[in-house]
């Protein structure tokens, strides 16, 4: 579940701009959704393998060069159904709430 | 006094105590240890390695030295493989998840191979390499050989050829227990050096 969502959250983050893996673990940690860094990577190689995302090497002034992340278009198409069902379950979710 | 080794991490140049060198050789086998037999596992490996970089070049001044408290700081940081990867496999299902858990844990699956041995041939070994392979005995392998042509299959020569030129020498111990579809595991190698030795001195 938890992953679901933080797989979201990568790809919502990367519709905005493109980043480096360091930019987007500062993003997730500022919101506390990630404990350990170590958990992005299989995920973005996964988003990468199934042609949600793609990379480039970029050129940085400090160090080697970095991998910066993009949404492919199957990648925003997915995003789009994502913020779809997501919606939908905040209303279903908030549905129940008021229930009780 | 502590002895510092020059390290290179993600093609940063660093300086790193030895016991802290030792503490991120630990967790870098770790990774290893994990991410070898899953997907697009060396990538992952290398972003890990990137990041790890990163962040020591963040934290320690320009020539500084990369401490024992440092390295365990960033080793919190990236976090355990299993804790970053057991929540990705909730996913594909816990079942597949259990069956590779327990598959890691047994030792490697004989994988038997094909080679030339050397270490007891007339030309090239293959006889003697496909008997091992075949679990035969050499020598019916060998009268077999010799025998073909006589029953009309004058291609064994050709064939012998072409497999004394393809197929490859066991040079290595490694390659020896492979022929013989021995685990290739330390105690065995050690097995096998005992009695290449024993075989040496027998031989004076």
């Amino acid at each position: 579940m938890r992953k679901g969502v933080l797989e979201y959250c990568i790809l919502s983050l990367l519709s905005k701009a493109d980043a480096y893996a360091s930019d987007i673990i500062a993003e997730l940690k500022s919101v506390q959704m990630i404990v350990v860094e170590g958990t992005l990577y299989p995920l973005l190689t996964r988003l990468k393998n199934d042609e949600l995302l793609s990379y480039r090497w970029e050129e940085s002034s400090q160090g080697p060069p970095r991998k910066y992340y993009a949404l492919t278009d199957k990648g925003s198409a997915f995003l789009q159904e994502l913020d779809q069902s997501w919606s939908q379950l905040v209303v279903s979710v908030a549905k129940i709430q008021q229930k009780n | 006094m502590k002895k510092t080794i020059s390290i290179h991490i993600a093609g940063r140049a660093f300086f790193i105590e030895e016991e802290a060198y030792e503490n991120l050789q630990a967790y870098q086998q770790k990774l290893e240890n994990w991410f070898r037999k899953r997907e697009s596992g060396a990538e992952i490996i290398e972003d890990i390695e990137a990041r790890m970089s990163e962040l020591f070049a963040a934290q320690t001044p320009a020539n500084g030295v990369i401490t024992a408290d440092k390295v365990r700081e960033v080793i919190e940081t990236m976090g355990q493989p299993e804790d970053f990867s057991e929540a990705e496999e909730e996913k594909a299902g816990d079942t597949e998840g259990a069956r590779e858990s327990t598959s890691s844990q047994l030792p490697l699956r004989i994988r038997k191979r094909f080679f030339r041995n050397i270490d007891d041939k007339v030309f090239g070994g293959v006889c003697s390499g496909l008997a091992a392979y075949l679990n035969m005995n050499t020598l019916l392998v060998r009268i077999i050989f010799v025998l073909l042509p006589f029953f009309s299959v004058g291609a064994v020569f050709p064939v012998y050829l072409v497999l004394w030129l393809v197929v490859p020498a066991a040079r290595t111990t490694a390659q020896k227990l492979e022929m013989r579809g021995e685990n290739v595991t330390v105690s065995n190698i050690e097995r096998m050096i005992r009695e290449q030795y024993e075989k040496v001195r027998a031989k004076f």
